[in-house]
């Protein structure tokens, strides 16, 4: 049975190998297919745990900012921007004052035209509670700011990464000289790419005497989060909003995306389907006496179509194979497209290129092949056997 | 018992309104181990009988067996599995498999029977092919290719093996070569041979010669050593 197997597929690859212009089509076109299968896979995958990761690196559960949209400023927060309303001082007391509250911390958050053209560089200036509502954040080198009001700075991962900064470098922010004092671990989040301040130097910088941007609270019970939020609805220059509330929001902008993502991968799946069948039906034609010489040596018609699909087989498991290769080349651009046409996109990355996606698209694809290839397959078993001996074929 | 026989078969093909009567009550008996020539000009009806013997067609009329067992009531599918168990082929235009190599061509029956033992390249070696056995059909001379066919017919052990015109695409050398590799295979190995030939052929080795004519058995031929 081995033995048949193995000429089985020695039968199959020989005929890919022969036909090389027809296979090398076919193996294309699955290959597309596949990568873009897993990188839709990987996409829906992957930004639902960015977004989860984000919102917990954030810390906090609710969040308090100045009236607006609540929903641009809950993304503006995570994805970071400058908003341009404030919470004053004595509204941050009154917040914090609420029996509902464990933790909290405030912020003022601002950008400015960065180095690169068209980017920005997120500014963060933070209070004393910054880390104790972030347990995962931890310093990869450096140290907390040596005071409240200290020229400080400390910077995400990939700031410190691309502007090649290391602990005692100066940097300047609208004409004020900053020390760099610490650099954070890689956190996956938007944090990589902020700098922050001492809350009170970040004030001061943007001359933004006490304000906030905003207050991230941690609740004793997730449970009373609507009684809080009920009761600071009163307050008029505020609003509040839970990050779960945020999360099903993004959530429900990314089905959009996802549509796109699927439609395209549609396409693609059904050219390689057509691929497949294609190069089926053209060894089918092609082949048509040496079908009749196997069945003329009596091979059955079982035997035949196991020839055939073996070959369909060999073609998309290749071409799998190649996708998969092309999805983990194609992720980086795949992530591009999606944070070039998605107005929130979580940091960190977005696209998982995990085997468990991959071993789901090639498993996916290869058995739409098989199932497309099945017809010309079963053709080539119900071939008549060439009746008479003679003659050309 | 004989190996194959068959008698009153008629073979009518229908094209359009036209019945065209290939073959015409012909009755004949192949024994095992022996070496049978058909002859008879273009159109007698010489392919039609070799097709009709080895279940590869039904006849109109009359009877086929095939170590006494009726083929023209069996199952295409039993049909099929006596072919591929007991019988080999050799066409006039070679039919390999265009994508396979010569071992690999040679191995096809092997394929189909499932196991049985892999004399592959045993047979390559014997019909002077050893060092060829990786090269594809394309690759290899029209005498070679014949070779490699003979090669295939006979490597899962048939009782039978029938070859319709196997020289006529060949040139005169490989002509005799594959006329004398068949007669050395018959007397080595006690082969049964079915050879179907023109009229003008000279088929050294086979010792009896039926000739047809307009579908008919005109005369049975006997020749041993007159050539
Ligand atoms: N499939 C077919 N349909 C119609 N007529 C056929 C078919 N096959 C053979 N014939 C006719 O049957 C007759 C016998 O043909 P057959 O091929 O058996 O002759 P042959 O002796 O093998 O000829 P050749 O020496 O040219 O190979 C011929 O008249 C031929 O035209
Ligand atoms: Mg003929």
């Amino acid at each position: 049975m081995t033995g048949r197997l193995g000429t089985t597929f020695a039968w199959a690859f020989a005929s890919v190998a022969f036909h090389r212009a027809r296979s090398v089509a076919a193996v294309l076109l699955v290959a597309v297919a596949t990568a873009l299968v897993a990188c839709t896979l990987g996409f829906q995958a992957g930004f639902e745990r960015a977004l989860d990761r984000n919102v917990e690196a954030l810390g906090y559960q609710v969040l308090v900012t100045g009236k607006g949209c609540p929903h641009e400023a809950a993304t503006l927060i995570l994805r970071g921007g400058s908003i341009p309303m404030y919470i004053q001082d004595d509204v941050y007391r009154h917040v914090v004052a609420q029996p509902e509250v464990a933790e909290s911390t405030r912020f003022l958050m601002q950008s400015v035209p960065g180095e690169l053209p068209g980017a920005r560089q997120l500014y963060v200036g933070i209070d004393d509670d910054f880390l104790r509502l972030k347990p995962g954040v931890a310093f990869q080198r450096g140290e907390w700011f040596s005071a409240e009001t200290a020229g400080e700075a400390i910077l995400g991962f990939n700031v410190a990464e691309f502007r090649r900064l290391n602990v005692g470098d100066s940097i300047e922010l609208l004409g004020r000289e900053l020390t760099v004092r610490g650099v954070l671990d890689k956190l996956g989040t938007q944090d990589d790419g902020t700098v922050f301040l001492p809350l009170a130097v970040a004030q001061d910088v943007f001359e933004k005497p006490d304000r906030l941007t905003g207050i991230g609270l941690r609740l004793d019970d997730l449970g009373e989060a609507a009684g809080l939020v009920d009761r600071l609805y009163d307050v008029p220059s505020i609003q509040v909003v839970r990050m779960s509330q945020v999360q099903s929001a993004v959530l429900g902008v990314l089905r959009g995306m996802r549509a796109l993502f699927l439609a395209f991968a549609a396409v693609c799946v059904a050219l390689a389907l057509l691929g497949v069948f294609g190069a089926a039906l053209l060894a089918l034609q092609e082949r048509r006496g040496e079908l009749g010489v196997l069945r003329a040596l009596g091979c059955p018609g079982g035997t035949l179509f196991r020839l055939a699909w073996c070959e369909s087989l060999v073609l998309s498991l290749l071409g799998a194979v190649v996708g998969i290769l092309v999805a983990i080349a194609l992720r980086g651009a795949a992530e591009s497209f999606v944070r070039a046409n998605l107005s929130f996109v979580p940091g960190g990355p977005i696209v998982e290129t995990t085997p468990a996606v991959l071993l789901t698209s090639v498993a996916l694809v290869v058995a739409l092949c098989l199932a497309a290839a099945a017809l010309p397959a079963w053709r080539s078993a119900a071939a008549p056997p060439a009746t008479s001996m003679r003659g050309a074929g | 018992m004989s190996l194959v026989a068959a008698t009153g078969l008629r073979k009518d093909y229908r094209q359009g309104g036209d019945v065209v009567a290939a073959l015409r009550d012909v009755a004949l008996a192949v024994e095992e181990g022996e070496f049978l020539c058909v002859t008879g000009p273009s159109g007698s009806g010489k392919s039609t009988l070799l097709s009709l013997l080895a279940g590869l067609d039904r006849p109109t009329r009359g009877s086929v067996t095939f170590r006494g067992e009726a083929l023209e009531t069996a199952s295409s599918g039993r049909l099929a599995e006596l072919r591929r168990t007991g019988m080999g082929f050799v066409f006039q235009d070679f039919r390999l498999v265009r994508h396979l190599t010569a071992r690999a061509n040679v191995r096809l029956p092997l394929l189909f029977a499932g196991d049985g033992e892999d004399r592959a390249d045993e047979l390559l070696e014997r019909v002077g092919l050893a060092a060829r056995a990786g090269h594809r059909p394309h690759e290899l001379s029209r005498g070679e290719m014949q070779r490699v066919a003979v090669a295939r017919a006979l490597v899962h052990d048939p009782a039978v093996v029938f070859a319709d015109e196997p020289t006529a695409s060949l040139d005169r050398a490989n002509r005799e070569a594959v006329w004398r590799l068949l007669s050395e295979l018959h007397t080595e190995r006690g082969l049964t041979l079915v050879v179907a030939a023109h009229d003008a052929e000279q088929v050294p080795g086979a010792a009896r010669t039926v000739r047809l004519a307009d579908g008919r058995m005109v005369e049975p031929l006997r020749r041993g050593t007159d050539g």
